[in-house]
């Protein structure tokens, strides 16, 4: 579980928002949302607190897709590689000069090192702080610490914002109407406000739980490698299919099995096919052994031609056997017989081996389908969260307005 | 410098240069007259440049990690070691013809002092690529030069480096340097065998020997990595006829410094000598199975190790425990990188609930940069390693070097590539942007062949940005930057 998703400072700020909000409506002794006992102070406090709070929950979203869409104003505050390497190189003359004895204090060293990043005009991209250090663990009298600044905060600190400001938002909604469903403006603001605040509250579980429960089912290899081993097993057959496809010219029904196969991922259909096609083969293979064995103990003149000739009756292996058994010499005739034989080998391996990477590449999609609907699961609240969120912005605007106007 | 400049004739008349190759000059100066059709002539700017230092300007600063190799062509330039105290002490000066820098080039590690120009200095810098190349000539006039200088300048106060040595005099260290022998192995050749006699104590000069034992299934079993300044071969001093007991192979082109035991025995004759020395291999060996105690009963650690991960100083990794597989920080660095191309990839080492992702460790013997022909890779003072993509060729022998795979090769986008892929506001929006067919992107050749030229492309860091756009916008704090050593508890020796 991701305990971080709780941990922030904002939880207690909007804590005390809610709370706060809460006492001033008990000590005027009004109800919430009743027109009847409202105290219009109250009301036009809470509904500004309640917008004001909404509003800092949507920064999350503008500032994620600013970064996204590349307006972001940090990045205009990019400098060249050089002056970092210039700056690099002063801060370790200022470290230098430390451990000499120039400086007395850290705030003198501090000083110092800020100076180097404001004259190199890099102050913007890195954030320098000093600290005395600690000699018995190997560190210098001064430390000198570089970080970036990350002037906007980080997105987690946001998201964090996002969520217990979207949550206390609600609670002054409520205090603020009280659910009143008089009016269709009320009703939509209400209904609106209860779907944002429950599907972002099954959000921040299923943002908490769903990572550890995506990797249970993940195993080895993550969702990003499963896609990748997708690819490469998807490239193999294809190869595959292409050396089966021409060591297969004549055996239509098992190359078109096969692409059926790899089309559709069908793995119990194509291995039916495969155990039929191999069945008919080997009653043939079967025999052509026997007639082999059998030459093999004899001398080869002393088999008969219809023995050879017996093998072409067999629809599969057909063509290729009749040719070997009319051969009139016996020893290429033999010879015919046993090529056969050796393709039928080599045939047999290949569309086994093709039948194995169909197998595993089903494996592979069976679990990326998992983990696809988990992930499906993990977002699908946010169908729902955001056209209803974006909706919501619409109608605050509209019911701020139609006050203002009545 | 002025442009006419007998830059070759320069090079030839310099000693390091008397015996090299023809084909390493020409890495540095191509002649107008033989060079090949659309061949740069002249000055090799990508792995040599000439400088000018004014006096009293640093050419090169203790600590550092740059790597280059400097010649002094005209002027004077000094040496100062700055010791722990803040004094400086002056090394040497260096006048025509002399070199400096030699050191960081061979062993990748922090410069050991700084060179500041006394006069107005003209200087030949030299990329490590190069470098390396013709160091690695074990026959020519540089190498032998090299390894001449090493032994006379350094080898002394790099022997202090090795703990056996701690308590010897300076006076007994020059007598080992006099003495021992520089040798030099080819990446895969092994060092030493398990069951063979121990013979001799190596100190490594630069590259990288893996250390491992056969387990009782057969299977191998390592101990460790030996980087630079590493010492092994301890036991053959401590007496009996020890063995060296674990196989050793070089998994790059390794230098060493081998002392055999007779050298101790002609250097070390007093009693009071031979009992420091005794002591400090003792102390050195107990030190030793206690390491190889732990190594062998950490899962985690063998997997470290084994992935060559200890040769990295950070590592990004993903708690998967926290993420939820959002996609915003390949986003995020797709959004920082002009040309639209993801430096990060979510694939890598998995421990556990972690993953290693295949972000640049910047590593301390940096295998990539190594492996480039072309000066396409360099690293910066702080360590970090950069690419430069007007450099790159192509070849991807980076990417394959790369013991992490960390180095990709992707066609780079041209200016005009990118405003075409760049997409409008509207295919920025979900769902809409479904409906809306992207224009196709028409790639521009740049190969000699006409095809699309893929460069390598790696991690930056966000170099010039005030936050690494990966870990600054995970919302869900599912992303870090960690030592290895952080992750695992263990570090070089």
């Amino acid at each position: 579980m991701n305990l971080s998703l709780f941990k922030s400072v904002h939880g207690p700020i909007a804590l005390v928002i809610c709370v706060a909000s809460t006492a001033w409506l008990i000590a005027i002794g009004a109800t919430a949302g009743t027109r009847a006992g409202s105290n219009p102070t109250y009301v036009l406090w809470s509904g500004w607190i309640a917008a004001a709070l909404m509003l800092v929950a949507m920064l999350y979203c503008a500032r994620k897709y600013m970064h996204k869409l590349k307006y972001s104003p940090e990045l205009k505050l990019k400098v060249p590689i050089s002056s970092l390497e210039a700056s690099e190189a002063g801060l370790n003359d200022v470290r230098r000069r430390a451990a000499r004895g120039d400086f007395s204090s850290v705030a003198e060293v501090n000083k110092a090192a800020q100076r180097v990043v404001i004259d190199e005009g890099v102050s913007q991209v890195i954030a320098v702080s000093t600290r005395a250090g600690n000699p018995a663990a190997g560190e210098s009298q001064y430390v000198i610490e570089v970080k970036p600044p990350e002037k906007f905060g980080r997105m987690t600190k946001w998201l964090h914002a996002h969520i217990y400001y979207g949550l206390a938002s609600g609670v002054l909604v409520w205090l603020h109407g009280g659910f009143a469903m008089t009016h269709p403006m009320g009703i939509l603001l209400n209904v609106l406000t209860a779907l944002v605040i429950i599907t972002g509250i099954i959000g921040i579980f299923l943002f908490a739980y769903g990572p550890s429960w995506m990797t249970r089912h993940e195993k080895d290899l993550n969702f990003e490698e499963n896609f990748v081993l997708d690819a490469s097993l998807k490239d193999k057959i294809r190869d595959h299919l292409v050396a089966v496809k021409k060591t297969l010219p004549d055996e239509k029904e098992m190359v078109a099995a096969l692409e059926k196969g790899f089309a559709s991922g069908n793995h119990d259909r194509l291995t039916t096919v495969f155990k039929s096609w191999k069945d008919a083969k080997t009653a043939i293979v079967d025999l052509a052994n026997g007639v082999v064995a059998a030459v093999s103990e004899a001398k080869e003149e002393a088999v008969p031609a219809a023995a050879f000739a017996s093998l072409s009756n067999s629809p599969v292996l057909k063509s290729e056997m009749e040719k070997a058994a009319q051969e009139e010499d016996p020893k290429k005739r033999l010879a015919g017989v046993k090529k056969v034989l050796a393709n039928y080998t080599k045939e047999n391996q290949l569309v086994e081996d093709a039948v194995v990477l169909l197998g595993q590449r089903n494996g592979t999609r069976a679990g990326l389908a998992q983990l696809t609907r988990i992930k499906f699961f993990m977002n699908v609240w946010r169908a729902i969260h955001i056209p209803a969120s974006l909706a919501l912005c619409g109608l605050i605007v509209l019911h701020v307005l139609s006050v203002w106007w009545y | 410098m002025t442009d006419d400049f007998d830059v070759l004739g320069l090079l030839q008349s310099l000693p390091l240069f008397e015996k090299v190759k023809p084909g390493a000059l020409k890495k540095m100066y191509v002649d107008p007259e033989k060079a090949k059709p659309g061949q740069q002539t002249g000055l090799q700017d990508k792995h040599v440049q000439f400088i000018v230092a004014n006096p009293g300007e640093v050419i090169v600063r203790q600590g550092e990690l740059d790597t280059e190799f400097y010649i002094v062509i005209e002027g004077i330039a000094s040496a100062y070691r700055s010791e722990d105290g803040g004094k400086s002490t002056l090394l040497g000066s260096y006048g025509q013809n002399d070199f400096f820098g030699e050191m960081s080039a061979i062993s990748h590690q922090a410069r050991s002092a700084t060179v500041k120009a006394d006069a107005t200095c003209t200087l030949m810098r030299m990329d490590v690529t190069l470098f390396q190349q013709l160091f690695g000539d074990k026959t020519s006039s540089f190498a032998k030069i090299i390894d001449e200088r090493y032994r006379e300048r350094a080898l002394a106060f790099h022997l202090m480096t090795a703990p056996i040595f701690k308590e010897t005099s300076q006076e007994k260290l020059k007598l080992v340097a006099d003495r021992a022998e520089l040798v030099s192995y080819e990446k895969d050749a092994v060092i030493t065998v398990a069951t063979d006699p121990a013979d001799a104590v190596f100190l490594v000069r630069s590259g990288i020997i893996k250390r491992s034992t056969t387990g009782s299934m057969g299977e191998e079993r390592v101990h460790d990595y030996l980087c630079d300044n590493s010492s092994f071969g301890e036991q053959a001093l401590a007496g009996g006829e020890p063995t060296w007991g674990y196989d050793g192979v070089a998994m790059s082109r390794v230098d060493l410094v081998r002392m055999p035991c007779k050298l101790f025995q002609e250097v070390f004759t007093s009693e009071e000598d031979k009992h420091k020395l005794t002591r400090q291999v003792s102390l050195l060996l107990q030190e030793e199975q206690g390491i190889k105690t732990s190594l062998s009963d950490d899962d985690r650690n063998e997997l470290l190790v084994g992935q060559e991960t200890i040769k990295g100083t950070e590592a990004l990794v993903i708690d998967l425990k926290k993420c939820t597989r959002c996609n915003a920080c390949v986003e995020s660095c797709v959004s920082v990188h002009e040309d639209g191309i993801p430096r990060l990839s979510k694939r890598g080492i998995r421990m556990g609930d972690l993953t290693l992702s295949s972000a640049c460790y910047n590593c301390k013997i940096p295998e990539c940069m190594l492996s480039c022909n072309f000066g396409a890779i360099r690293r910066d003072k702080d360590g970090q390693i950069h690419i430069v993509v007007d450099n790159c060729t192509g070849c991807s022998k980076c990417e394959s070097g790369c013991p992490y795979g960390v180095i990709r090769m992707a066609h780079v986008l041209t200016p005009a590539e990118q405003s075409a892929q760049q997409p409008s506001i509207w295919e920025s929006i979900p769902l809409l942007n479904k409906l809306i067919k992207p224009k196709p992107v028409e790639v521009m050749a740049d190969s000699p062949k006409g095809k699309p030229m893929a460069k390598a492309i790696k991690c930056d860091l966000c170099a010039g940005l005030p936050f690494e756009a990966c870990v600054y916008n995970c919302p869900c704090d599912a992303i870090a930057r960690r030592s290895p050593e952080a992750i695992s508890g263990i570090g070089n020796r």
